[in-house]
């Protein structure tokens, strides 16, 4: 009851967030397992964290340990290496996807160099930059521009043959047959690829930090494991995890404020 | 050109009109030799079967679609090459035709934004929208609406515009009998009061009857126009009044014969 009447008096934009108890319930079952095994079955294996010694690790990485600094620069690299990269490919999708001799030209090209692993690249950007930030930053913008370039240049490929008609026969001059149909038509397509970037660019800024740029939570892990600190190792995961997630879920609440007209589109 | 005088003008004329459609081994001749004068002001509704080539022809027209290169195509005594000013469409399939992501108003707006001004433009989508009595859902999405309410939404779109030349294809098709017959009786008010030319293509005779002031049936494959008859039904129409009329039963007799001798045409 008393649960029912903080609900009822949370602010307007909390209350749309509801909370999720039984997926809060099966990481918290998670955790009480984790520690369980460790205490029993996993207790003479050194190199495997129990969940109360990761977080004393964790706490100490906080406040004693580089961790803040890591994590902050790791967020920028991700955040800055994302922006760019949609930047990046929304505009080479857009010219990819309204002209067809850009798209006749390219394709073929952009299906090669897709198809090449993006792991590989990191040796080649080590051996142009070294071990450096900019390493790290090419690295991530190169591998997370394709999803958003992709799913430009798919999207506007694929407005309905119908809605272009309509601006046909409404004689819709070719900016507004853009803006106001092909882009909007693309858009759900567009944001796709926007998610998938933002997951990208984590990630290889994690694995660009472990072999190619000394620095952020990347560095961190492996540094633990080098220092065979598996209680640190199982920290520096959890903040990485933790990161992807809020990060994702930042995106999709704006993009769900933004767009709340499109419905069932988005 | 004798351009002013409105009554006896020519909206369309085409001679020889033939088009092809498909791209390599499937191209087909959909229509062929189809000569036709439509004045302007002039109430025009098509027949034909399923596949005859219906919407072909009216996205001909339109210039959504071009005839063959020998063919004579001119609307107001100008060749048509892509959709004219002053023309707009009802689209058979009114589900691909609305934008999604716009409400009924933002909808009915998209042909007036280049050229009204914002006030104007609000009070020409309000009335639009009354006339096709969806003014109380001027804020809804299309996928909130119904299948009949969203072909009216399309049909206001094109009323916004005031159009001199509609082209409608089936526009009723989805809509219940009342519905129906109440924007039956207004589009023929409306085309009355705006002097536009309408080309309609429907499947019902009864309806062809109604609304028009002259009527082709389209047979054969390809496609030629099989009859073309003039209505001699005075020009205000009524549901029961126009019906219970002997030139409505007479015309309606007329024109299901056309339409069905084509049936058994292969054979006798
Ligand atoms: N893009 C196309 N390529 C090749 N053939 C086509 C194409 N579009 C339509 N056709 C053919 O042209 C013919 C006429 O089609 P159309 O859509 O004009 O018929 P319709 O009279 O409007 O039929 P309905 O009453 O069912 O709407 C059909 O036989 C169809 O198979
Ligand atoms: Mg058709």
């Amino acid at each position: 009851m008393s649960a029912n009447r903080a609900l009822v008096a949370r602010p307007r934009w909390l209350q749309r967030y509801r909370v999720n108890w039984p997926g809060l319930a099966v990481i918290a079952a998670g955790i009480a397992l984790w520690e369980l095994y460790s205490r029993t079955l996993g207790a003479h294996f050194d190199s495997i964290a129990s969940a109360t010694q990761t977080f004393q690790a964790l706490k100490w990485l906080l406040f004693e340990g580089p961790l803040l600094a890591q994590l902050l620069h790791t967020l920028i690299v991700s955040l800055i290496g994302w922006l760019v990269a949609s930047t990046l490919g929304f505009a080479m999708g857009l010219a990819i996807g309204i002209w067809r001799p850009v798209w006749m030209y390219t394709m073929a090209s952009i299906e090669v160099l897709r198809s090449i692993p993006s792991i590989s690249f990191v040796s080649i950007a080590l051996l142009i930059f070294g071990f450096s930030l900019q390493t790290e930053l090419v690295i991530v913008i190169y591998v997370s521009q394709w999803p958003v370039l992709l799913g430009t240049a798919g999207g506007i490929r694929s407005t309905p043959g119908g809605l272009l008609e309509v601006a046909r026969s409404f004689r819709l001059s070719r900016s507004a047959t853009i803006f106001k149909v092909i882009l909007p038509a693309a858009l759900p397509n567009i944001i796709v690829g926007f998610r998938l970037s933002l997951t990208l660019s984590i990630s290889l800024a994690v694995v660009a930090e472990m072999v190619g740029n000394p620095a952020g939570l990347g560095f961190g892990i492996v540094f633990s494991q080098q220092a065979v600190q598996p209680a640190q190792a199982f920290a520096y995961l959890l903040v990485i995890g933790l990161l992807g997630w809020g990060m994702n879920f930042i995106l999709v609440t704006v993009i769900g404020r933004v767009f709340r007209g499109y419905g069932p589109l988005v | 050109m004798t351009d002013s005088s409105g009554e006896s003008a020519l909206a369309f004329r085409c001679r020889a009109l033939s088009v092809d459609l498909g791209v390599g081994e499937a191209r087909r001749r959909i229509i062929e030799d189809l000569d036709l004068e439509v004045p302007r002001r002039q109430f025009l509704c098509i027949l034909g079967e399923s596949g005859v080539g219906k919407t072909t022809l009216l996205r001909v027209f339109g210039g959504l679609v071009d005839a063959t290169a020998d063919s004579v195509l001119e609307l107001n005594g100008e060749r048509v090459v892509g959709p004219p000013q002053g023309a707009v469409f009802v689209f058979q399939n009114y589900a691909a035709s609305l934008l999604p992501w716009r409400t009924a108003r933002r909808n009915v707006e998209l042909g007036l934004e280049a050229t009204t001004s914002k006030a104007a433009r609000q009070q020409r989508v309000t009335a639009a929208l009354r006339q096709v009595d969806l003014a109380d859902h001027a804020d809804d999405y299309p996928w909130q609406l119904s299948g009949g309410m969203q072909q009216r939404v399309q049909l206001a779109r094109a009323l916004a515009v005031e159009p001199d030349l509609l082209l409608m294809d089936e526009p009723f098709g989805a809509l219940d009998a009342m519905t129906r017959e109440n924007l039956q009786v207004e589009l023929r008010r409306i085309q009355q009061t705006s002097g536009a030319t309408v080309i309609f293509i429907t499947h019902d005779v009864d309806e062809a009857v109604f609304l028009a002031d002259r009527i082709i049936v389209l047979k054969g494959k390809p496609a030629s126009i099989g009859i073309d008859v003039m209505s001699r039904l005075p020009a205000e129409r009524d549901q029961v009044r126009t019906k219970e009329s002997p030139e409505y039963l007479e015309l309606r007799h007329r024109v299901y014969e056309a339409v069905s001798r084509r049936s058994g045409g292969g054979k006798e």
